[in-house]
């Protein structure tokens, strides 16, 4: 690839100048503590969707349940805007809920606009947004400016947006997570920690911080 | 021997609504006595004084004297709120306090504090001046004697010789009754000084019982108890409104110049506010009751006023507002350091406010920390506030098997049987035949109650996923899903 002339370096710095919140530097990670998730890397201050490899089971409930747990576990707090408020405590240790925040909401646009209040305030590094019961039609409706508004919202905050959803759904998520597993009943009662290994993870998609300023720049010098 | 300080605030009616209107302070105002048959000015500042008001007017009278003299009316509220306020400045000079009347509080003074001009004005006149309060002291050996001395006060009368403070004074105010007043002004006797050297035994046969208790207080009175009162808890402004508030603004004006009122109050007392209580009450219904708890006590005006504000803005009523009451319950302030390790909240007035607009948003009951109940209904669950001081648990009990996340509501269910178990399944959620199943499980609780519950589940793998079925009674339906 030929180097950028000096011109596209000198608009690039104008814009970077301009949109400081889109030229953040965005490749701090967010440690859960879950290895699992941790091995791929969460981005701090980035939305990132996480969503079954097929509709059947895959064990999205379970990994949902275990970041949480394992987020509470180390001491942090976590704001959980519960879209369809289908959320149950006991699901978690009950020592650590005192340092959950739970939303209850019952529609999708409800959770949006949860959710962009949680994630403006950035006063807790961590929001999931459990979407995961809601319909696939009713989430068809959030707009995608919504989510993108979001995820500039966590740019500027640092609040790190984990986004369970049916089916992938948020364009601009930095990463996405496709959740594989298989889990009969017969796996229901086992210890949680035997249960975790079965949990498959993949990068669905990755998008670079800086690739995604430049773009977000040059298309919001586009609109201007 | 014992000292008592009398604070006397002249035109205490008319000093307790002014100190929330200062657009006034430069106009003339009269405040008219609505309780007789005829309303009257009863008192009104020196700019009114200056035009030629006086005492009894009627208010065509007055205004005809002063053409723009402002006539105002009694405010219970304000008095209430100024009275306090007078109660809670005395409390830091000593904590044995006389509401004598409205407007005068008498102080049984501290040995210990010292009786000086500079230090009762840096002390007591200039934080009173503060929060729009001017009052006069008089100090003395007796109560009654220092209320005298409050009254010819200037700000400050210390009465060491009470008969060279005595003798000079007019007679009346001994309150002689009209009939010895009378008697006395026959006799040419016009001030205390004129009647205590008179032979004390030929006046009381002249005059009567009265003339002993007459006597008495021309010689400076003796000690009496005190009715001792406590202050309240709370540091309250409140009025009763003359014309009923219908919009938003001019409610966030009033609250405004209370929450200011309030902050200097705490501060002259080196107090912060803890929490606070608004009450509202309206022309129909129900007064209105809330109580903000502060995240991190403080007197900053702009960051209470911003909790007020978001609070009220999703605020709604029938009927407009009569009258209002702000009250802080004042706390210590403390410096707070976080462990080591710990991480606390950065900005908790902005966190306490996205608090708020999520509730608006959703609901009170809709936003907080989980707790789970004491009973074994597997949703068995309710929301408490969300504790920003919260600190982490190190505990930890083994988690089993796959949480469910539950349908709230349950979805109904049609279910076939097969030898007592589920074999297929219609619902809105899924429908097709049933792989396999476990269970059931049988729970029961509160058996011993009216809400008394029990249920049936099931665990059920379908084409579609893993569920938990339940049924209550002969109803089905879907409780949850697992994956």
């Amino acid at each position: 690839m030929a180097p950028a002339s000096d011109k596209v370096l000198y608009l690039r710095q104008l814009l970077a100048e301009r949109f400081k919140e889109a030229s953040l530097p965005s490749q701090e990670i967010y440690a859960t503590g879950l290895p699992v998730l941790d091995e791929i890397g969460i981005p701090r201050g980035a939305l990132t969707e996480l969503i079954p490899s097929v509709p059947r089971s895959s064990g999205g409930p379970l990994l949902f349940y275990a970041v949480l747990h394992a987020v509470l576990q180390k001491g942090e707090r976590a704001v959980l805007i519960d879209g369809k408020n289908s959320f149950a405590p006991s699901g978690i240790s009950s020592t650590h809920l005192n340092r959950l925040l739970w939303v209850r909401c019952h529609r999708a646009w409800e959770a949006i606009k949860a959710a962009d209040l949680a994630i403006r305030d950035g006063n807790i590094p961590l929001v999931i947004i459990l979407l995961s019961t809601n319909s696939p039609g009713e989430l068809r409706k959030i707009p995608a400016p919504s989510w993108h508004r979001l995820q500039l919202l966590a740019e500027k905050s640092a609040v790190t947006v984990l986004a369970f959803t049916p089916q992938a759904q948020v364009g601009c998520a930095r990463l996405r997570i496709s959740v594989d597993g298989d889990f009969p009943l017969k796996k229901l009662h086992l210890a949680r920690t035997n249960l975790l290994p079965s949990l498959h993870l993949h990068v669905a998609r990755r998008r670079l911080g800086q690739e995604r300023s430049t773009d977000e720049a040059i298309r919001r010098a586009a609109c201007a | 021997m014992k000292r008592y300080a009398v604070l006397h605030a002249p035109d205490f009616r008319l000093q307790s609504i002014l100190r929330h209107a200062p657009h006034l302070n430069d106009r003339p105002v009269a405040l008219l006595d609505s309780q007789g048959q005829k309303p009257g000015v009863m008192e009104f500042n020196a700019l009114a004084l200056a035009a030629g008001v006086e005492m009894g007017m009627t208010p065509t009278q007055a205004t005809a004297r002063s053409p723009g003299l402002q006539l105002l009316t009694e405010n219970s509220g304000h008095e209430r709120s100024a009275q306090e306020a007078l109660l809670q400045t005395a409390e830091t000079i000593s904590p044995f306090l006389e509401a004598t009347a409205p407007g005068i509080i008498t102080i049984e003074w501290p040995p210990e504090k010292p009786v000086d001009v500079p230090w009762l004005t840096s002390a007591i006149l200039n934080p009173l001046q503060l929060i729009g309060l001017a009052v006069h002291i008089g100090i003395a050996d007796n109560p009654d004697l220092a209320l005298m001395a409050s009254r010819f006060a200037n700000p400050v009368e210390i009465v060491d010789n009470p008969a060279l403070f005595l003798d000079p004074l007019p007679v009346h105010v001994l309150q002689p009754s009209e009939e010895i007043r009378g008697v006395l002004h026959a006799w040419g006797i016009h001030t205390v000084g004129e009647l205590t050297a008179l032979p004390m035994r030929q006046v009381c046969e002249r005059l009567g019982p009265e003339a002993v208790a007459l006597w008495d207080r021309a010689m400076g009175g003796s000690p009496r108890p005190l009715d001792l009162v406590k202050p309240r808890e709370f540091f309250a402004e409140e009025a009763d409104l003359e014309n009923p508030i219908e919009m938003l603004e001019p409610l966030l004006f009033l609250l405004r110049k209370f929450l200011e009122q309030i902050m200097v109050r705490l501060a002259l007392v080196y107090l912060v506010a803890g929490k606070f209580r608004l009450v509202l009450r309206f022309e129909n219904g129900a007064p209105y009751r809330r109580v903000f708890t502060i995240p991190q006590p403080t007197r900053d005006v702009n960051l209470l006023f911003r909790m007020l504000h978001t609070h009220l803005e999703n605020f709604t009523s029938e009927s407009p507002v009569i009258g209002l009451e702000l009250a802080a319950r004042p706390v210590r302030s403390s410096e707070e350091q976080f462990g080591l390790l710990e991480k606390g909240i950065r900005d908790p007035y902005q966190f306490a406010e996205t608090l708020a607009r999520l509730q608006a948003l959703l609901g009170r009951d809709q936003v907080g920390t989980p707790e789970l109940e004491a009973s074994h209904h597997p949703d068995a669950v309710h929301l408490r506030p969300f504790d920003v001081h919260a600190l982490p648990s190190s505990s930890d009990a083994p988690l089993i098997g796959i949480p469910c996340l539950r349908f709230r509501p349950v979805i109904p269910a049609e279910v076939i049987l097969e030898e007592a178990q589920p074999a297929f399944l219609y619902s809105e959620r899924t429908t097709g035949p049933i792989r396999e199943t476990e269970g059931p499980w049988l729970l029961e609780g509160s058996w011993w109650e009216r809400n008394h519950w029990s249920r049936e589940e099931w665990d059920i793998a379908t084409d579609d996923g893993v569920y938990r079925l339940v049924r209550t009674d002969e109803d089905w339906f879907l409780d949850g899903v697992y994956a």
